[in-house]
């Protein structure tokens, strides 16, 4: 099921179906093997709620191949504001990964932002990742903070970037 | 002492244990500050009961939260701890919270906060903590700052306080910023001592 407003060149976003859970390692949030035993349980424990869910979770798949590559994770409150967190499949190389992810958050963050009318959306990026870093920059994403050194990679540490997608609507309205 | 984890020269920081859920109840009914959140709650104690409960259901968990007690008396003044614990990347964030009013001002916060800071780069070997306060909380910033956190940013629309939406300020702390900031609060604490 591929929902044309979600749907890219590259990979498209849906919500998850029972299945996933034979997917679970490109998308559940953990460096740690995940089966699909455990993947089951975590759906039925987390995908229960309807609207007013606190966390929804929706899976990153090639448009090419419907092979799935990620996972997002978008964590609400309040739903007026949402932390994102976006995991992806860890067979991905580096480049392909920050590619894919890049794309995800062209489709998703305008999304939430436009039509879900959220006042704002936090994205974590890595300093390494240069075409994120190029996709919040082309939506005019918020930069928000520079975490020092928050990421471990071989041989060094880098800073991770927190950007919020903010609703100009909202801006104007004196919020 | 009661079951100590850090122990420092007037305060000490254990695990919480079921029979504090009162005491964290009882505390929110003398809150005497309305910045600190939107505004004050009143706590329930089977909730506390309950969050005590699973508080240390997994190991290695992700959030490792401390009751500071004084050594005098074993009375349970506050929380401080450490959430959004990652070990692979060697992160953490720090949340300090007295639930009494009464020993507010009075040195008891920074030493258990420095307790922790000890507790996440020595024991836990962490590399890097990070903190979040809501901007209104110039307190907790100001403490922050005392203890070496150097200010990150801000993330926007936080809550509503005074009838507009406010920001969380975002500080980080390297491992040799905290051991200048408390190399500084040993120096004057000492001074303060020899002065008496």
């Amino acid at each position: 099921m591929k929902a044309p407003f979600l749907t890219g060149e590259r990979v498209y976003i849906r919500a998850m179906v029972e299945d996933d859970k034979n997917h679970a390692v490109a998308w559940f949030d953990s460096e740690f093997p995940v089966n699909a035993v455990r993947a089951e349980k975590f759906m039925r424990d987390e995908i229960k709620e309807t609207w007013a869910a606190r966390r929804k979770y929706f899976v990153i798949v090639r448009t090419d191949s419907d092979n799935i590559i990620g996972g997002i994770k978008m964590k609400s409150w309040d739903m007026r504001s949402a932390d994102l967190t976006i995991r992806m499949a860890p067979h991905l190389s580096q480049d392909a990964a920050d590619g894919y992810k890049a794309d995800a958050l062209r489709l998703f963050v305008p999304w939430i932002r436009d039509e879900h009318e959220y006042m704002a959306q936090t994205i974590e990026i890595a300093a390494d990742e240069n075409q994120c870093i190029a996709a919040a920059e082309e939506l005019d994403l918020y930069f928000g903070a520079r975490l020092r050194g928050y990421l471990r990679r071989p041989g060094e540490r880098i800073d991770l970037l927190v950007y919020q997608a903010l609703n100009p609507a909202w801006e104007t309205t004196g919020a | 002492m009661r079951n100590p984890v850090m122990i420092g020269d007037r305060v000490y920081l254990r695990p919480f244990e079921v029979d504090d859920a009162a005491i964290l109840a009882e505390a929110t009914y003398t809150e005497t500050d309305t910045f600190m959140e939107r505004g004050r709650e009143l706590g329930e104690p089977m909730e506390s009961e309950d969050w005590i409960r699973g508080l240390y259901e997994q190991h290695p968990g992700t959030q490792a939260k401390f009751a500071m007690c004084l050594r005098d008396n074993d009375l349970c003044i506050g929380l401080a701890g450490l959430e959004f614990v990652d070990l692979i990347n060697g992160v953490a964030a720090t949340g300090t919270r007295f639930h009494n009013p009464e020993y507010r001002n009075r040195g008891y916060g920074t030493e258990a906060k420095h307790l922790v800071l000890e507790y996440a780069f020595q024991r836990l070997h962490l590399e890097r903590i990070v903190s979040f306060v809501f901007e209104p909380n110039a307190r907790s910033s100001a403490a922050l700052m005392k203890q070496g956190y150097r200010p990150a940013g801000r993330l926007k629309y936080e809550d509503i306080k005074d009838g507009r939406f406010q920001d969380t300020l975002v500080f980080d702390l390297l491992p040799e910023e905290w051991l200048a900031a408390r190399d500084a609060w040993q120096r004057e604490h000492s001074a303060r001592d020899h002065a008496k």
